[in-house]
């Protein structure tokens, strides 16, 4: 890197640049590094609450007859020990892994979106706090953590306390959401120069997987618990069967989350498995294109077993017979990575270090979880053990030996990155025995207590059922697992304050997170590598030292610019540079509209949550407004004689690729809906309905001819403006704008003209619900469109710099495509299946 | 089942140990393995290993499974005993469709033919429960807005502990029931006496029970009745509410007194009566008692 | 349009598993509709739909393995290890459509 100023120079310029603000003004950052560690911490503390719930449930199964807690306190302790471990726990600790470690593995100097990171934060904390905040209100959900209807109906369940759940657990879905987009787009785009896919480091390939399936796995239980929450607050009969409605569809729509769920938990486990293992085996990892390939089938394989947790509700056989057989194939992908740790175990000459010792835990305790996991899967088994203490033993297996023991061996193993000092393992190696024994003692003997016939959920058990000393066991096994957690605490607590030797690399690995200091900066790297293997720290010797003088790309900084790269996804050839965003308000902010939104809903005063999705809208207008550049930039130096656009410039950046996935998670929900419509038709009792939509063509015309005319008009104007004709450009804007408000007025009409009312069957619910999803995304799309004139107007829109309308084209396609769909469904559907 | 169970425990026992043997075995500084081939791991360890297994698994499954437990209401060639098991909030009904005489309605206990086929057509009006008698049948579902019929059949005559399986509101403990079997050829008289146990209706009790009760029991096991259990052969039970066990008239009047606290969260409300007229309510359903 | 093309490549990767999904979602679509709407011969169009997928699965992998055989020579490349993912994944997911055909297949039954 040639440059005229010196070292500290460069290195004080960045330092101003990515300094997160001090005070109470830390609100405001969107530092990866900082988010990120908020949200573990936050993640963490919801674990220990959790822990607490999960001692109150042992305390109070520890003898039989046992009056410590009665009924009522029971169901909602237990509903909450699985909402918060499962919805405030497992997937908030990886987003807040992931945020904090993979710009780091990337060799970036931050992820794609800092702000979404921050707003997806914030969600998640307030959506956390809704749900436990309830408890100490003694009005928590109390229906299970899966929910299902009809108890949690407002019939049998009248009170908040569903509404809580539906609520707050949707409010922190939009956060994983927000962060699965962010990831994928991160990992596809923003990597240093070099690192083609075949060099990405395993972990990346484990937690573009693990984003993929939030993206397309949270989208079914977010649309469930809105039509949920609309028959609770307005008596759509969705899931009533007296009106059409279907209580399995809730099972369904749970599930088709709740499995991919457990391998969203599983999968960056067994990522920080082929992370460290190799590590400490010294050898790399054996068989990367096969892990490759199998985290690839276990996602796609994972959405095809939903139904083997519903093997008790009487459906037919077949359907039976093929959900066991997907369940056990999902086996073969995992296996594949057992044998592949094993080889690379093998290969090298392992040392037990501390992490080393958790991952022996995660093997003896997950094999345990997988074996009882196909023998749930077989059908007559799971007859007998479904909803006894058999399958609370397994998935406990299968969660804290998938989850846990990795996290803390990922625990102990960064460390000394996070410190910057060599760690004690002497305190760790008590942590790991008690954990274990704990863990064995507590569940272990579940297993059987579920076989003798012990069913989940009771809250307590007489004398003579032969379930007394088994219960015990577990109890105490479970106050030895809550001794060592406390002691992983302390021992965490006395390392982060206690001085010690400072080391880099005490693990000397390639790996690209630890060339760079420890602690790590705020900007991460001073200047970022251009890299050739996997594990590049291995090419050269001294990389973090390289690296921090500059000898990179991006090593100058300009213009006060957050810099970092995005390259080609395939060969990594850098083609971009990100401007990031400094500090900013906006993102806490938007979170609290979006809050306000929810708490309106929870507390059932609507006008509330109108006025808090319009400052949301406002919000996210705000937002958007700052970002780009009012002139056309020109090719600018990245060092080692490369240049690159500015994204602004560039026909993709990473925020379009960010809207592309939205709308694939949009679109997941939107099959979901369509999936919810066909099954209703065809599988609920009370159909067909007692009369259904008028034909009337003229409406249908008038929605169609607006979609047309929506995005006919945003690809126009995409297509003048890139050939300079701003002012063609802003008139197809307004004709875009008109066409989608028509479009939206069109499907606004649906409800309207329905017979029966939406709360006389749900055929009317169904299709109002479908109507009222494309007006509001036929509305949003004229929102994108005027936004597109809006920034035009001002100046921010040329013949290179389109990506406003490229978004708005993006909108577009979705919607219309969305549109076509619906429209078929709703006017052809009660002529199809109709009475 | 127990065959599959025992088999799927020492497969299973052999894999864990296989892995973790092979784990520890990696730690040891003088050993072999460093040669060993990649593509044998992972494509004949991580593949063909586990997929042999559980091929072979999923064959076995199908064979060594029950006879399929839902079934088609219209295949039934032998006329099975067909028996109706109606969850509530929080307890179960029974119902005989085809007793001598007309259905017969009970609650908590139901008697079946021993060593026959039955069929249970499980169904609920409020939430989803599980059937699940352990020793008889796995469980099955009772939705509302469905119906499902599990077949099964009981190898003698006996008692057959049962509850409830999906987690249906806090009292979802409560929901333990009883199935007797009984010798096939005394079925018919076993209903015979069902149709004939009540209460005494001569007795003073009878009144105050159509005040203070019949709004949602009934005490004739030919008539359904309102939301409550049919109350005809109460006295016959062996437990009160699922909770309380009943062995004679002071169980019963606890039970009156006092349902709030020993079955909190039960839908069944406070009784108005005053203790001269509890005492005769007791008398009347205690008349029952063989 | 650069970017396209490299999507292009990722999707051409994950081709197999996208089949498998297609062949999963159509033979529980199929053996629910022609059970709940009595089709006549059911079976017939479970085989039909689950042979069409396997069709599909072996030209594709056909399809990757000349893709493969194609790929250059560079060892920096990244297109190598592409192609031969975009090979094993194909070959994964024909032995996943078969294997979650089979039960559909071999014991038919719509009670």
């Amino acid at each position: 890197m040639t440059s005229d100023r010196s070292e500290a120079d460069r290195i004080r310029g960045l330092e101003t640049i990515w300094a997160p603000p001090k005070g109470w003004r830390a609100l405001s950052a969107v530092n990866h590094s900082i988010v990120g560690r908020r949200f573990m911490v936050t993640a963490f503390a919801f674990f220990l609450f959790g822990g607490v719930l999960a001692m109150l449930i042992r305390a109070q199964l520890a003898l039989p007859g046992n009056a410590f807690m009665g009924p009522e306190a029971y169901s909602q302790v237990f509903t909450m020990h699985g909402t918060v471990m499962m919805f405030l726990f497992a997937i908030p600790i990886i987003e807040g892994f992931a945020i904090y470690m993979l710009p780091k593995m990337l060799g970036a100097r931050d992820l794609a979106f800092p702000r979404l990171s921050a707003f997806a934060y914030w969600c998640y904390l307030f959506g956390g706090l809704i749900v436990v905040g309830s408890l100490l209100l003694g009005m928590a959900p109390n229906s299970g953590w899966f929910m299902y209807t009809p108890l949690s109906s407002s019939t049998y369940t009248p009170g908040i306390n569903a509404d809580v759940w539906l609520i707050g657990v949707t409010f922190v879905e939009v956060s994983a959401v927000a962060a699965g987009v962010e990831f994928m787009a991160t990992i596809l785009k923003v990597r240093t120069a070099g690192m083609a896919l075949n060099r990405m480091p395993l972990m990346a390939w484990y937690l573009w997987v693990t984003a993929a399936m939030i993206v397309f796995g949270f989208p079914p239980l977010i649309l469930g618990s809105i039509l949920l929450e609309i028959e609770r607050a307005f008596d759509w009969p969705f899931f009533d069967p007296t009106r059409g409605g279907d209580p399995l569809l809730w099972q369904h729509l749970f599930w088709l989350f709740g499995h991919p769920e457990v391998y969203i938990i599983f999968l960056p486990a067994a990522g920080i498995i082929s992370t460290v293992l190799p590590v400490l085996a010294r050898h790399p990892i054996v068989g990367y294109t096969w892990i490759v390939v199998a985290v690839v089938g276990l996602g796609f394989i994972s959405f095809g077993l939903w139904v083997h947790h519903m093997f008790t509700t009487g459906i037919p056989n077949l359907a039976l017979s093929f959900f066991s057989a997907a369940s056990l194939l999902v086996v073969l992908p995992t296996s594949v990575q057992f044998f592949a740790w094993l080889a690379t175990l093998l290969k090298g000459r392992p040392e037990m270090h501390l992490p080393m010792l958790f991952i022996y835990g995660f093997f003896f305790t997950f094999v345990i979880g997988g074996l009882t996991g196909v023998m749930v899967a077989v059908v007559p088994f799971d007859w007998q053990v479904h909803d006894t203490h058999f399958v609370v033993a397994h998935f406990h297996y299968v969660l804290i030996g998938g989850q846990i023991f990795p996290a803390l061996a990922a625990a102990y193993y960064w460390l000394p990155h996070f410190t910057g000092r060599r760690m004690t393992q002497t305190l760790g190696k008590v942590v790991f025995w008690l954990i274990l024994i704990g863990f064995t003692l507590t569940f272990l003997p579940m297993h059987l207590t579920g076989l003798l016939g012990m069913p989940r959920r009771i809250y307590t058990y007489a004398e003579g059922a032969g379930w007394e000393a088994l219960n015990l066991t577990s109890s105490i096994g479970g106050f030895i697992l809550a001794i060592g957690f406390a002691l992983f605490v302390v021992d965490m607590l006395l390392q982060l304050r206690t001085p010690g030797k400072a080391v880099r690399n005490p693990w000397r690995t390639g790996g690209l997170e630890w060339a760079m200091d420890t602690p790590p900066p705020s900007y991460n790297i001073a200047s970022l590598p251009w890299v050739r293997s996997r594990l590049p720290g291995n090419d050269s010797p001294d990389l973090a030292g390289e690296l921090a003088e500059g000898r990179g790309l991006l090593a100058t900084p300009r213009n006060g610019w957050r810099e970092t790269l995005a390259v080609d996804m395939i060969d990594g050839q850098p083609d971009q540079i990100v401007l990031l965003p400094g500090p900013t308000w906006i993102p806490l902010y938007t979170a609290l509209a979006t809050g306000t939104f929810f708490v309106g809903l929870l507390v059932k005063i609507y006008v509330v949550a109108v006025l808090g999705a319009l400052a949301v809208l406002a919000c996210g207008l705000v937002w958007v407004w700052d970002s780009g550049l009012k002139e056309d930039p020109e090719r600018l130096d990245i060092g080692c004689g490369a240049t690159a656009l500015p994204h602004p410039a560039a026909t993709m950046p990473p925020s379009l690729w960010g809207l592309v996935f939205l709308l694939a998670s949009n679109g997941a929900l939107f099959a979901s809906l369509v999936f919810g419509t066909l099954f209703l038709w065809t599988v609920a009792p009370n159909w067909p309905p007692p009369a259904t939509l008028p034909a009337d063509v003229l409406s249908r015309v008038v929605t169609l001819a607006g979609l047309a005319l929506a995005l006919g008009g945003a690809l126009r104007a995409l297509r003048v403006g890139g050939r300079g004709r701003d002012g063609a450009r802003q008139v197809w804007l307004v004709v875009a704008t008109l066409g989608g408000l028509i479009a939206a007025a069109g499907f606004a009409a649906v409800p309207a003209v329905l017979t029966p009312p939406m709360s006389g069957h749900a055929y009317a619910a169904v299709t109002a619900f479908a109507g009222a999803y494309m007006a509001f995304h036929a509305f949003l799309g004229a929102v994108f469109t005027a936004y597109a004139f809006a920034r035009g107007r001002a100046g921010w829109l040329s013949a290179v710099r389109t990506v406003e309308v490229r978004a708005a084209v993006i909108w577009w396609i979705y919607t219309a495509a969305a549109g076509l769909v619906t429209l078929a469904l709703i006017h052809l559907m009660p002529v199809l299946a109709g009475p | 089942m127990a065959d599959l169970w025992w088999v799927m425990l020492a497969v299973g026992t052999v894999i864990l140990f296989g892995i973790m043997g092979t784990a520890l075995y990696a730690l040891l500084r003088e050993r072999r393995g460093g040669g060993v081939s990649e593509v044998a791991m992972l494509a004949g360890g991580g593949v063909v290993f586990p997929a042999v297994t559980l091929l072979a698994l999923m064959f076995w499954s199908v064979v060594q499974g029950p006879e399929p437990a839902t079934v088609d209401a219209t295949a039934d060639s032998p006329a099975p005993f067909r028996i109706r098991a109606q969850g509530h909030q929080f307890w179960w009904e029974f119902i005989y469709p085809d007793a001598p005489g007309g259905p017969l309605y009970g609650a908590a206990e139901a008697v079946i033919p021993a060593a026959a086929p039955v069929v249970v057509e499980i169904a609920s009006d409020d939430v989803i429960h599980s059937f699940w008698v352990p020793r008889l049948a796995g469980k099955l579902d009772a939705l509302p807005g469905r119906v499902n019929h599990l077949r099964l059949s009981a190898d003698r005559p006996g008692l057959y502990a049962g509850q409830c399986a999906e987690f249906c509101g806090n009292q979802h403990l409560a929901m333990r029931f009883v199935i007797e079997a009984v010798a096939a050829e005394d079925i018919d008289a076993r209903l015979a006496r069902l149709a004939a146990t009540a209460p005494d209706a001569t007795l003073p009790g009878a009144e105050d029970f159509a005040d203070h009760c019949a709004g949602c029991h009934s005490a004739d096991p030919r008539t359904r009745g309102g939301p409550g259990p049919n109350l005809a052969a109460v006295a016959t039970r062996s437990t009160l509410g699922g909770v309380l066990p009943y062995r004679s008239a002071d169980d019963l009047r606890l039970w009156l007194t006092s349902h709030r606290a020993l079955k909190p969260g039960s839908k069944k409300p406070e009784i108005m009566a005053d203790a001269e007229a509890l005492d005769r309510i007791i008398d009347y359903l205690e008349s029952a008692r063989p | 349009m650069r970017e396209a093309e490299g999507f292009g490549v990722l999707v051409a990767m994950i081709a197999g598993f996208l089949l498998w999904t297609s062949a999963f979602v159509a033979l529980y679509a199929v053996f629910s509709l022609a059970c709940i709407y009595d089709w006549p011969a059911p079976r017939l169009f479970v085989v039909g739909v689950w042979l069409v997928h396997l069709i599909a699965h072996g030209a594709l992998v056909a399809w990757t393995l000349r893709w493969w055989r194609a790929r250059p020579a560079d060892p920096a490349d990244p297109r190598p290890f592409l192609r031969l993912a975009a090979v094993t994944i194909a070959i994964a997911a024909l032995g996943a459509t078969v294997w979650t055909g089979l039960p559909a297949v071999l014991s038919f039954s719509c009670s």
